[in-house]
């Protein structure tokens, strides 16, 4: 059936990112995330990590997406914090008898062992509270923990920014981090444990997760009391494998010379290089398995198939641009603001919706989608390997869009293997969304993302975007299927519109999107 | 936890050092007048007088918890008690001190108050005025006092501006400060603590790229005055363990520059 004038946009927006990471080359970016020990304050952990970042990014050559992260783990520990209290509590007496008068005093000594004022106290305090978490594993909230490391380590590897949608993970996990590092590790799935390694530092564990890389100094004051508090419990620990090279000064002035920064990060240190050898070391083993799956997924092809006779004129949403919005969960985002940054500064909530979605950002498999060859049939667009459109640009997975004249059924291959069929049915679609930005671009509208049963029922929200909705029919393109949903036409697109709900027909792993077509 | 305590007790009783404190300078005041505010007789010709001084400030910088010293180069005249606070005196001011100098002086000779030598000591600010110390006033409460609304609370203000005499490192400290405040003054949850926690990881980020000698051990600094009741020192720990297990990015050299703050605040 031919209908004049009629119009239909089809966006290829985020295909399911699953398939892909399954048979292409994966990580585009390396993530280095250090893994905190529980001796550190906030400063100090961060202090760490940047300091990390300062000493690795001058090996990384330029234009190899390196990014550094830090996972936090809090001062006293996960599980551990009641201890900690504890001993505040029951020892504050003892404090005034050398010279703390109140809370200021104590923290001035816990937090500057550097100065040389009193580290002992804060070795000793760290010492108990530490030996406690040490002797516990991680604590008493160990399952939690690492759950919750897992769950964070898992956000990294679907933050690759290439089509893969994967990234590299690095843990540089530094004295009880390593604890956390292990555990979640233990928890990866084959695939996942691929993409990871672990470089550890001052390790009070007995082993490296995944199999990695560690140093341990031998005049660190502090492992040695681990591994006495380990071994007297029938545990053991890594044995030292460096020799730190501290001055006496250093290791009396820092916590026992077990102090990332100040000790094993040092200048006067071997464990410096060694622990920077140990990262690029894990980076070359990842790129070799980047590598080996490239090789293995050959040149990558896109193919797009009309399965039943149509014509068409392209129209295609240019790659990269940053005009495309998209409402994923609760919160309402403009593509431009996802860059890695903004996707790692968001809130939380934002970050669990988006961390669906984020393999719908970075590597743009061509800037230019040649649409009139794609829309014949069984014809196959070749496509360059490796173009990458940095982060900075914000780049959106590539997004084409056809105008059809007739209905059509498409079928959609990525690297000769079928991911996605979708039908077309044309229909005028005035665009009122009441986004004057989108109206002239391609205007995906990520109205929901929902993994659902097949055959159960979905519902998506319009969130916080407002506008008024024009007349017609939106479609609501669903992973391995399409739902069809109309609007009322006038109403107040946003929080007052009434939830829409969806009757799933296909597979699992719904991912609803609902697309605001172009004006005729 | 008897047990524990001992244990730490006894990890304790090796613990000798005490925290230092910066060193206050000598500052550029001088006495313009005295007040005699009682004079007792106490032999036949000697007599104790209890004197307040005026205090001005010949500097532009503001001296603040300023002490004076008196010492007497005349044998007829001992000083008593010539340890005084001062307080705050801005620059070119003039304050009367209610502190008092006492001295015995025996009248066989003539008082003279040149006689009498002062040193004047004192933490200086330049190009700010510090508001005033809360002292204990500023613990009674979570967010203690913040006279001039900027954020920052007083007694922490007061450390920056003594500490940091540059604009931008204080600019930065500030920043810092300013988000340890909002981290324990409001509602704690775990996506504040995560927007809180990163803001703090930028800010570091930025005094990094400041002031990497001696950047940390400001910022740990700053940090001991804010933990400096129990009330805040738990928030502290509820901060810390709300924002756990969670990612935060590490700024680049060059983003972590472009966003130190520019103040003034």
């Amino acid at each position: 059936m031919r209908i004049k004038a009629a119009f239909l946009a089809i966006v290829l927006f985020g295909f399911p990112f699953v398939t892909y990471s399954q048979q292409t080359c994966r990580a585009d970016m390396t993530w280095i995330a250090f893994v905190n020990g529980i001796q550190n304050d906030i400063v100090d952990a961060n202090w760490s990590a940047i300091a990390l970042r300062d000493a690795h990014s001058s090996r990384v050559p330029s234009g190899e997406p390196v990014r550094y992260v830090r996972v936090h783990n809090p001062t006293a520990g996960d599980g551990v914090r009641g201890l900690f209290e504890d001993i505040i509590e029951s020892t504050f007496q003892s404090w005034q008898i050398f010279g703390i008068r109140d809370f200021r005093d104590f923290w001035m000594h816990m937090l500057l062992p550097e100065t040389g004022e009193n580290s002992f106290l804060q070795e000793a305090m760290f010492a108990w509270v530490s030996s406690q978490a040490t002797l516990n594993g991680i604590g008493t909230e160990a399952e939690l923990v690492r759950q919750r490391h897992l769950n964070t380590y898992r956000m990294l590897l679907a933050s690759g920014g290439g089509i893969s949608a994967r990234g590299n993970v690095i843990l540089v996990a530094h004295s009880q981090g390593n604890f956390f590092a292990n555990l979640a590790t233990d928890d990866a799935t084959d695939e996942e444990a691929s993409q990871m390694r672990v470089v550890g530092v001052a390790s009070p564990d007995n082993r490296v997760g995944l199999n990695g890389e560690y140093t341990t100094n031998s005049d660190d004051l502090m492992a040695q009391l681990f591994t006495a508090g380990r071994r007297a419990i029938g545990l053991s620990t890594l044995p030292p494998n460096s020799n730190g090279n501290l001055t006496v000064f250093n290791v009396a002035s820092t916590t026992g010379g077990h102090s990332f920064i100040d000790s094993y990060l040092s200048g006067e240190s071997d464990s410096r290089e060694e622990i920077l050898a140990n990262i690029e070391a894990a980076r070359a083993s990842l790129r070799a398995g980047d590598m080996a799956a490239c090789e293995q997924s050959g040149e990558w092809s896109f193919r797009l198939t009309s399965v039943s006779a149509s014509t068409a004129t392209r129209h295609t949403c240019s790659v990269g641009q940053t005009t495309c919005n998209w409402i994923s969960g609760s919160e309402a985002t403009d593509i431009s603001a996802l860059s890695s940054d903004n996707l790692l500064a968001a809130t939380p909530q934002t970050r669990s919706a988006i961390s669906y979605g984020v393999s719908e950002r970075g590597t743009v498999l061509s800037a230019s989608i040649n649409s009139d060859v794609a829309l014949e049939s069984n014809a196959i667009n070749r496509v360059p390997q490796g173009m990458t459109y940095p982060y900075s640009e914000a780049s959106v997975g590539f997004v084409a869009q056809w105008e059809l004249v007739a209905p059509s059924s498409f079928q959609f291959e990525f690297n000769g293997q079928s991911t996605h069929e979708f039908q077309i049915e044309p229909t005028q679609l005035p665009n009122t969304d009441g986004d004057p930005g989108s109206r002239a671009s391609c205007t995906p509208r990520r109205l929901s993302l929902v993994n659902a049963q097949n055959g159960s029922t979905i519902t998506f929200s319009s969130g916080h975007r407002t506008g008024i909705i024009g007349a017609g029919r939106y479609v609501a393109r669903v992973e391995g299927g399409l739902a069809e949903a109309v609007l009322d036409s006038g109403r107040t697109f946003g929080t007052g519109y009434p939830d829409r709900s969806f009757q799933c027909s296909a597979a699992a792993n719904w991912r609803l999107e609902i697309f605001a077509p172009q004006p005729p | 936890m008897k047990a524990k305590v001992q244990i730490l007790r006894a990890l304790l009783l090796v613990c000798f050092c005490v925290p230092t404190s910066k060193a206050q300078t000598t500052a550029d005041l001088q006495v313009s007048a005295y007040q005699l505010v009682s004079s007792t007789r106490l032999d036949r010709t000697r007599f104790e007088y209890a004197y307040r001084i005026v205090v001005q400030n010949t500097s532009s910088a503001f001296a603040t918890n300023a002490h004076g010293v008196v010492r007497s180069v005349a044998a007829a005249t001992q000083v008593v008690d010539g340890d005084i606070f001062i307080g705050d005196v801005p620059p070119g001011a003039q304050r009367l001190i209610t502190d008092t100098v006492v001295v015995r002086h025996d009248r066989l000779v003539p008082f003279i108050t040149s006689n009498l030598g002062w040193t004047f000591t004192a933490d200086l600010i330049q190009g700010a005025t510090p508001p005033p110390d809360p002292g204990e006033q500023g613990t009674l409460t979570l967010a203690g006092i913040d006279s001039n609304a900027n954020g920052v609370r007083d007694d922490v203000e007061r450390v920056i501006l003594i500490r940091h005499p540059t604009s931008q490192i204080r600019n930065a400290l500030f920043e810092y400060a300013r988000i340890w405040q909002d981290a324990f003054t409001g509602q704690q949850t775990t996506e504040l603590a995560f927007a809180h926690m990163q803001r703090l990881t930028n800010s570091i980020a930025c005094v990094y790229e400041l002031d990497r000698d001696s950047g940390r051990l400001s910022l740990k600094r700053l940090l001991a005055e804010q933990l400096n009741t129990r009330e805040r020192t738990y928030a502290y720990l509820r901060f810390d363990t709300l924002a756990s297990s969670q990612l935060y990015t590490i700024p680049g050299a060059t983003q972590a520059s472009s966003q130190c703050p520019t103040g003034p605040f």
